[in-house]
């Protein structure tokens, strides 16, 4: 299948293409990265997979690639042609040109320095004690709560017992009264109940009937008559065939019959019975309860007073640290002498911002003209029109579907925006394009709800292909339907690509049908491309942690191999991120891990060790 | 044997629907023993939510019970009036549902709801109901347990959510659990964690529970034992690895081989066509429409459940003396062949 690919066209571009979602207002306002610098080729005919948990970004990307959303950084580029692009990082470099610009102006100013200098270390100082604060919290509450640990030992205990007598206790009355219920029940014969029941019914069926035909215009009478002798003969039959079956339960019945007396002497004997085991009961665990020993509540009080006190002191001793600590700094800030104007009316001074300011002027002239340059390919007619070459197909067959639009006007809606093609046209592509998708046409005329799960999805594709689509997105196509048709959505999907052609962005978070479909796959985490190689090569060779424990979670339909699958765990915080900086860098052919360099030169050497084990074997077989 | 702690007999029930009776379940029978998983898998409207709904007593009000029983603890709890099922429902029989947040009030911190189970059910004083879910918390993995019990369930993550739900079914020692699909909304690595959660407290205290699902990689992970269910009917019941390596009825076989793993690198099997309605249930086998290997017989009689080994069964003509050989799928195969080694 691999061969199928075609190496030297790009269809799909995406450069750096960030999506921040804009959450909260005024003092919670949060700018989240959905999406944070993603770059990515996808090639002609190949299936690129996006793999990653929920919330990794990977639904946003598929959608900020299609134009739902608006990027806020980046450029996706379809066929050479920009279809979208962002903003954000134009802005960002203006603010930073700005804010340079100010920084350079005060290195001017000595004084100024020293003040912010000073400000910052009275800020570090402060936070330092208020974080010994909490920590101090936290100690006494495990102090306190290791003091009161006997005593609330003994009311557990002692609840228990009381819970397990009430269980015992209920126990007792459930089979006392099922007693009853069965004893009640001997007032009767029940089969001889039934067999009257029957009796009754057969006779009301043969009464009805007997009635039917007496009324009966149709008939004559020397027939009537015939008929209402076999009718009586059948019933007799009937009403013996009855008898006999019940005769010996009724018989068997009758022995067990009693009378009310005997009964009402039954239960009291059954009562009596319950009532001893109740009280066996009670004073058994009354004694249970009393050989609790219940510790001395005055001693724990006296221990809990004194460690409380004894860390209300240490609080009011770092509280005072603060107090004396704001002080001693503030006193320090008001001693600067105050810096003015007449420091920077220096003439030499002077010329040199001006020149500042003028560089960083032309600067921010050119960034906002490529920015409107941005904001123009969004809005512009001819990216619409190119944009039309990638569809898409979402997760959920059931809500992505119009309840109230037949499934000609589904599919054929957007050809219908499009305005090109007269009705005709539409009905006929409708028609292929539901034969392309393994449905028969005469279904165009229906609504979405006569259809199930997998073939609402093929209703889905066939909404997609009706464009003549390049490139489609499929956003977990499969991630809601059952087991069995999960297989034949998916097999659809393979024959289609190779019919069409089609080059496929493949959206899913199960990592086995991932590695069955796709050429390449590109695993994300918290909206970054951690790890992009082809699919056999990532599942062989996988680099970054995060793969890793990814690959070592999916349960495989394989008891034995399930028995020793070892899941391993990935910290983020493993990484160093601080000064070394990660970037997505090359690995291997075609194997891209996101990494810093000394993270990077560990995994080479263990990729190339690796490689080269592989190879050695595939010479043995060879 | 273990102690066998729950009986299903024959167990058949029907729903009233305005198009007709439907026959949800059609005589189940299987047995719980302590201590062990038993996995029920099946596609969706197999049966496999209604037989466990009806063995903690919480079917629609249009359900109908047909015949059979539930027999636990001597008693049939299909004939269990509603308050004497109070005392088995949550305290002795737990249920922990797919969807975490449809499960948990979302305007009641999350620690209180723990609390009230221990509060309603067997009384207990509030400070130490609310000591015991501080410790229920820590046992099922959240961190900070203290400072999360006044947390709503809208701050709690999916995975952390279905921990709640767990530590409110097992808050009154239920000795049996119900999971339905408890991982099916969650992700690869959350649904690890709560599956070796899960697999933990089963240890810990001598749970049986019952796993529905339709993931085999989970089942195969979780499950001592598998019952697979269709349309209403158990076709194979065995052992875990009996029913993975050893499968009989041809629906498994197409189960095991629609589902790729990350051996598979063909075309998937698919299972044509989709199940039988059953408020018109299908005179023969019902599954012998879609079934590549059905024979005459299939379409005009049931198949009793044949005896592979004293603890595999399969409802499938094919394991009758008369039946003709057949090729097993290719995916079944290579299954046998790589036992334990995929990768």
């Amino acid at each position: 299948m691999a061969n199928m690919i075609d190496y030297k066209e790009k269809v799909l571009q995406v450069k750096n293409l960030k999506k921040y979602f804009r959450v909260g207002s005024g003092k919670r306002k949060l700018n989240i990265p959905a999406v944070d610098g993603v770059t990515f080729d996808i090639y002609k005919r190949e299936v690129f997979g996006v793999v990653g948990e929920s919330g990794s970004g990977k639904t946003t990307l598929g959608r900020t690639i299609i134009k739902l959303y608006q990027p806020t950084d980046g450029t996706v580029t379809l066929n050479n042609i920009a279809i979208s692009a962002g903003i954000l990082s134009y802005q960002e470099e203006i603010e930073r040109i700005k804010k340079q610009l100010a920084d350079d102006i005060t290195s001017l100013d000595p004084l100024k320095i020293k003040a912010i200098d000073l400000r910052r270390k009275k800020e570090l100082v402060i936070s330092g004690l208020k974080k010994e604060l909490i920590n101090l919290e936290k100690d006494k509450l495990i102090e306190v709560t290791a003091s009161t640990k006997q005593y609330d030992q003994f009311r557990a205990d002692q609840y228990r017992t009381k819970a397990l007598m009430t269980i015992d206790l209920q126990k007792v009355i459930f089979d006392y009264n099922q007693q009853v219920m069965k004893t009640n029940q001997r007032l009767q014969n029940e089969s001889l109940l039934k067999y009257k029941n029957e009796v009754k019914i057969a006779t009301l069926k043969r009464d009805n009937k007997l009635e039917g035909l007496q009324d009966s215009a149709a008939l004559e009478k020397e027939t009537i008559k015939q008929r209402i002798e076999v009718l009586n003969k059948d019933h007799q039959f009937f009403l013996l065939k009855l008898k006999e079956t019940y005769q010996p339960q009724i018989d068997a019945d009758a022995k067990n019959v009693l009378t009310k007396q005997q009964v009402n002497t039954l239960i009291l004997g059954f009562a009596k019975d319950k009532n001893q085991k109740v009280m066996a009961i009670k004073a058994d665990y009354q004694k249970q309860l009393k050989n609790l020993v219940e510790p001395d509540k005055t001693s724990y009080t006296k221990e809990k007073q004194k460690t409380e006190q004894k860390f209300a002191i240490l609080k009011k001793e770092i509280e005072q640290k603060i107090v004396d600590a704001n002080k001693s700094l503030n006193l320090e800030i008001s001693k600067l002498p105050k810096s003015t104007t007449s420091n920077l009316k220096n003439p030499e001074i002077q010329a040199k911002i001006t020149q500042l300011k003028t560089s960083a002027n032309l600067k921010i002239r050119e960034l906002k003209a490529k920015l409107s340059d941005a904001k123009r390919v969004n809005q512009s007619g001819d990216t619409l029109k190119e944009s039309q070459k990638m569809q898409m197909i979402f997760q959920d067959p059931i809500s992505s579907l119009n309840p109230r639009m037949t499934v000609k006007e589904i599919i054929g809606e957007g050809l219908i925006i499009q305005g090109k093609l007269s009705k005709k046209e539409i009905e006929k592509k409708v028609a292929q394009s539901l034969e392309l998708v393994g449905l028969s046409p005469e279904y165009a005329s229906r609504y979405p709800h006569e259809f199930s799960g997998g073939q609402r999805q093929r209703i889905g594709v066939a909404r997609a292909l009706i464009m003549d689509p390049n490139v489609i997105i499929a956003d977990e196509p499969i991630s809601s339907l059952d087991v069995s048709i999960r297989a034949q959505v998916i097999n659809l999907l393979f024959a289609l690509r190779e019919k069409l052609g089609l080059t496929i962005l493949f959206i899913a978070h199960d990592l086995s049908v991932v590695r069955f479909f796709c050429d390449r796959i590109a695993v994300m985490y918290n909206g970054k491309v951690v790890e992009m190689a082809p699919s056999e090569e990532l599942f062989k060779n996988p680099m970054h942690p995060y793969t890793v424990s990814l690959l070592s979670a999916i349960p495989q339909p394989d008891p034995d191999y399930e028995k020793n699958r070892q899941r391993i765990h990935y910290n983020p915080r493993q990484h160093q991120y601080l000064t070394d900086l990660p970037t997505l860098q090359e690995i291997g052919p075609n194997h891209h891990v996101y990494a810093n360099k000394a993270e990077f030169e560990l995994m080479k050497k263990q990729y190339e060790s690796v490689s080269k084990s592989t190879e050695k074997k595939g010479k043995v077989k060879a | 044997m273990a102690e066998k702690i729950l009986e299903v007999k024959d167990l058949a029930i029907s729903f009233k629907t305005q198009y007709g009776i439907l026959q949800a379940i059609r005589g189940v029978s299987f047995d719980l023993f302590r201590g062990e998983t038993l996995a029920i898998v099946g596609e969706s409207g197999s049966g496999k939510s209604v037989t466990s709904r009806a063995i903690i007593g919480l079917l629609a009000g249009n359900s109908i019970y047909e015949n059979g029983e539930i027999i636990y603890q001597n008693r049939d709890l299909t004939k269990l009036p509603e308050e004497l099922f109070h005392e088995i429902r949550g305290s002795r029989i737990s249920m922990i549902f797919q969807d975490p947040m449809s499960s948990l009030n979302p305007i009641q911190p999350v620690g209180q709801q723990i609390a009230e189970s221990l509060i309603f059910k067997s009384g207990m004083p509030k400070d130490l109901a609310k000591k015991r879910a501080i410790e229920l918390m820590a046992q099922v993995g959240i961190t900070d347990a203290e400072k999360r019990y006044f947390q709503f369930p809208f701050q709690f993550s999916g995975g952390m959510r279905q921990r709640i739900v767990i530590s409110i079914a097992l808050a009154n020692n239920a000795e049996i659990l119900i999971c339905d699909e408890p991982t099916t909304a969650l992700d690869v690595t959350i649904q690890g964690q709560i599956l070796e959660l899960i697999n933990q407290l089963k240890i810990d205290r001598k749970l049986s529970v019952i796993f529905i699902t339709h993931d085999l990689g989970v089942v195969a992970n979780m499950a001592d034992r598998i019952a697979v269910m269709y349309a209403g009917k158990i076709v194979e019941i065995g052992k875990a690895e009996e029913v993975f390596y050893n499968p009989k009825h041809p629906y498994t076989w197409a189960l095991l081989s629609s589902m790729p793993n990350l051996a598979t690198s063909n075309r998937l099997d698919a299972i044509s066509g989709t199940p039988p309605n059953m408020i018109f249930p299908p005179k023969g086998d019902a599954f012998a429409e879609r079934n590549k290997f059905a024979m005459a017989i299939d379409f005009e009689q049931q198949p009793p459940l044949f005896k592979v080994s004293d603890t595999h069964y399969a409802a499938t003509w094919l394991l009758h003396p008369d039946a003709p050989k057949v090729t097993l799928p290719e995916a079944v195969v290579t299954l046998q062949k790589n036992r334990g080694k995929i990768k």
